[in-house]
């Protein structure tokens, strides 16, 4: 009973508070949305990630028309037309990730069996990207390459059994047909993942539960400083003289911080859900993650509360500390760009485990089963983090 | 000289508290670094991504599907460490597995070849058949490039099976044609079995000349990041700053000071001093630090150090500005904070804001962050010379001395009440 009152108290503080509602609710909101955004998250949603290419067609020739169509074909790609001059520049300058020439004389060198030369640009500002969009152009370059690779086959052909031949042009446009026609292969491309429909937000898919992930920080942590500033003010001293016993006080702000964190997480939850993230399909999973995350986080807010020794010292280190954590563990960007060094570093932070689980939800649509050992993990660090918190806090 | 005391008292008062040098130098550093190592292995020109996990399940009833899995294996690509394998190829049972494989995150995709895989090239009557790909919802970059590479290979395939049946029904037209060819006929097996085997040894045609720019070893991304971080922490220290004012008040020493012969005009234009310091301090620091231990290049010394106290400057009259009409102490750091954090989001310092709609671009404008984002990226990026960053110095005095103008009224205010 009097452990509950401590908590009530506790979460009736914290919630009065403007300062909290607006760092813990109204800012993640800010950075969920701007974030996703940035993150090209809130078009169509069900449509693919599309990268600019600039495109100079100075041959216009059939072997380059039927390039481009390929180029247009591909849904990844979205082509803007430029002067062959300027592609180098814009480049550079970053207008888009990469940039294709294709020089005069192209198709009558592909026609002739001579190399043919294409000029592809991409902007070291934009590796990534840029070697997305050139694995697309490969695929374009390849349907044509296999167009002539037909025709030069079937000429071959005519050539040993002195067949008289048909012409360069009209055999590239039979070997065009046949590919349009009768392609003996197909490929089907599919993401897997249990969701109803297709609709992932590419950009608050990453920032809603990266976000969550962060911000929940803040509010363990201030909860930890709180005991430091209890201390300080000597109401802690004060509270142990009462009939009350350590564990009880201790319990209680714990359950306090624990059930803040839960309801500022719901809040954020709902927010990303109203944004269009499907974290509402797998609500048992959902709800281990959530219980098992915010354990962990507020045990890391009691670490916190023993590093650091003055109330003032816990606030500049709390900062320091969520930010390197959210930025490490993937809550920040994707962690797939960053080099495997710190991708493997990552899997010692529970920020990387929260992640990976929300992310099981909302983008795999998967359900209770798949996330337990993510929430088990998160578990693990939460019971590593409260025994040593508990163990080495100083009462005064 | 009572102004110089006020300042040089402020600005050592900072310099001596851990807890702001924390915030003002070794956070910037730190995150910055991350921020760094994260985008890092971009810049050399080579390909970030190799060795991507693909679960590989060949059904194929035929000899081609195995020679597609040892082609696709050996595929190589340039990254930083050298020559390595595009493709970590793990083979599986079946489709259901190596879905599952996907799905628990352990492969980025899966590559299913059917039965009838072979069949389907070397016969002109079998029905198509399919290839699937399955692959991770959450990466972004390698499902693209498994589906290029992947759709690559087989159009490589394909062209073989069809460059034999066109052959076939070119023949077929001209023995319509002329039916002494007719003999021609009974040699085409071997004739294309030749043309095949010939075109394998080919090279391919069409060459993609690749050509990076803005690359090379100017190019850091510590360049874009460093600046970010030290835009965004130098708000909080001269938010700070600026609220010290306020601090004194309620502690008693501003009434205190202002019974001794001080004007308030020379304590307010201390308080500006010792913030303006601070933050010129902490900017030089970074700036050096990160140079000499980082290596990251700034770009024209003259346009970092105009640019350093423009930015300082505006921040400075910004935080005035909010310290002048807040209630307290209080009310000024909660929005201080407010005010830094989205400052930082919407001017870009925690992530490039590219391709955003325009009235994202134009709230990111409306920030001070911004305008000091884009000129020492012109500078560190772009070796822009000094005039090139000229109007984002303006920009920013422009804003400092408006705010400023805003915070003396509301400090008058205060001060004779």
């Amino acid at each position: 009973m009097k452990l509950l009152t401590i908590t009530l108290t506790y979460l009736k503080q914290t919630f009065s508070s403007r300062s909290v509602l607006i760092f813990s609710v109204l800012m993640p909101m800010i950075f969920t949305a701007v974030l996703g955004i940035a993150m090209e998250g809130m078009g169509p949603p069900d449509e693919p990630p599309r990268w600019t290419l600039l495109l100079s067609d100075e041959d216009r020739s059939p072997q380059s028309a039927a390039l481009r169509r390929q180029l247009e074909a591909n849904p990844s790609l979205e082509l803007v037309a430029a002067p062959a001059a300027d592609i180098p520049a814009r480049v550079e300058n970053g207008d888009a990730p990469a940039g294709l020439v294709i020089p005069a004389g192209f198709g009558a060198a592909l026609q002739h069996g001579r190399p043919a030369d294409l000029r592809f640009y991409r902007a070291a500002r934009h590796l990534l990207d840029a070697q997305a969009v050139e694995a697309a152009v490969g695929t374009a370059v390849g349907t044509l390459e296999g167009i002539r690779n037909t025709a030069a086959v079937a000429q071959r052909v005519a050539d040993r059994l002195a067949i008289p031949p048909v012409s360069p042009a009209e055999a590239f446009a039979q070997a065009a047909a046949l590919w349009e026609a009768r392609a003996p292969l197909e490929i089907h491309a599919a993401a897997v993942t249990r969701l109803k429909g297709t609709e992932i937000p590419i950009g608050t898919a990453q920032s809603s539960p990266g976000m969550l992930v962060m911000f929940v920080l803040f509010v363990t942590f201030g909860g930890g400083s709180t005991l430091l500033v209890e201390r300080e003010r000597d109401t802690l001293r004060r509270l142990l003289v009462m009939p009350l016993g350590k564990a009880t006080l201790i319990g209680g702000k714990l359950l306090g911080i624990f059930l803040s964190a839960l309801v500022q997480m719901s809040i954020m939850v709902l927010f990303g859900a109203a944004l269009g993230v499907n974290w509402g399909q797998a609500p048992a999973a959902l709800a281990a993650m959530l219980l098992a995350y915010g354990f962990a986080a507020t045990a890391l807010g009691i670490l916190i509360a023993v590093v650091a020794r003055t109330a003032a010292q816990a606030d500049g280190l709390s900062t320091v500390t969520v930010l390197v954590l959210s930025a490490l563990g993937g809550a920040w960007w994707p962690i797939e760009i960053v080099p495997p060094w710190m991708q493997t570093l990552a899997k010692a932070l529970p920020t990387y485990w929260g992640m990976q689980g929300f992310q099981d939800i909302i983008v795999r649509g998967l359900g209770l089963r798949a996330v337990l050992p993510e929430a088990g993990v998160l578990a693990a660090f939460g019971v590593v983090f409260l025994a040593v918190g508990l163990w080495r806090f100083r009462w005064e | 000289m009572k102004l110089l005391t006020i300042t040089l008292k402020d600005t050592l008062t900072r310099f001596r508290d851990v807890r702001a040098l924390l915030y003002m130098l070794v956070a910037p550093l730190a995150i910055g670094l991350i921020m760094g190592a994260a985008f890092g292995g971009q810049n050399d020109g080579s390909s970030p991504i190799y060795a991507i996990p693909l679960a590989v399940v060949n059904a194929d009833t035929g000899d081609l599907g195995q020679t597609f899995v040892d082609i696709l294996t050996k595929i190589e690509v340039d990254t930083a460490e050298g020559k390595q394998s595009l493709f970590a190829v793990t083979p599986y049972a079946d489709a259901e597995a190596a879905r599952a494989a996907v799905e628990r995150g352990e492969a980025d995709g899966a590559l299913i070849l059917p039965p009838d895989f072979s069949a389907a090239l070397k016969n002109a009557n079998a029905p198509r058949a399919r290839l699937d790909i399955y692959t991770d919802p959450t990466l972004r970059i390698p499902p693209v490039i498994i589906r290029s590479v992947t759709e690559r290979l087989a159009l490589g395939f394909q062209s073989a099976a069809l460059g034999a049946r066109l052959a076939a029904e070119q023949i077929t037209t001209a023995v319509q044609a002329d039916p002494a060819l007719q003999t021609a006929l009974a040699d085409l097996p071997q004739a294309i079995a030749e043309a095949e085997a010939d075109f394998a040894a080919e090279q391919p045609r069409i060459r993609l000349q690749r050509q990076t720019l803005g690359g090379g070893k100017s190019f850091n991304v510590l360049g874009y990041f460093m600046p970010s971080m030290a835009i965004f922490f130098l708000m909080f220290a001269v938010f700070h700053g600026m609220r010290s004012i306020l601090e004194e008040e309620k502690k008693g020493t501003l009434p205190r000071l202002l019974t001794t012969p001080t004007r308030p005009a020379e304590i307010l234009a201390g308080k500006i001093g010792g913030t303006l310091l601070t933050g010129l301090l902490q900017m030089a620091v970074l700036v050096l630090v990160s140079a000499l231990l980082f290596g990251v290049h700034w770009g024209n010394p003259w346009g970092v150090a105009l640019l350093s106290f423009a930015t300082v400057a505006g921040a400075a009259g910004l935080g005035a500005f909010l310290a002048a009409f807040a209630r307290d102490d209080n009310q000024a750091g909660i929005i201080g904070t407010f005010v830094a954090l989205v400052f930082g989001i919407l001017g870009g310092n925690f992530i490039m804001l590219q391709n955003v709609p325009v009235w994202l671009d134009l709230l990111s404008k409306a920030t001070l962050n911004r305008w000091a984002l884009d000129g020492f990226t012109a500078l560190a990026l772009d070796n822009a010379p000094l005039h090139a960053v000229l109007p984002h110095i303006a920009i920013l005095l422009a804003l400092g001395a408006a705010f400023f103008a805003l915070a003396l009224l509301g400090f008058r205010r205060r001060f004779t009440r």
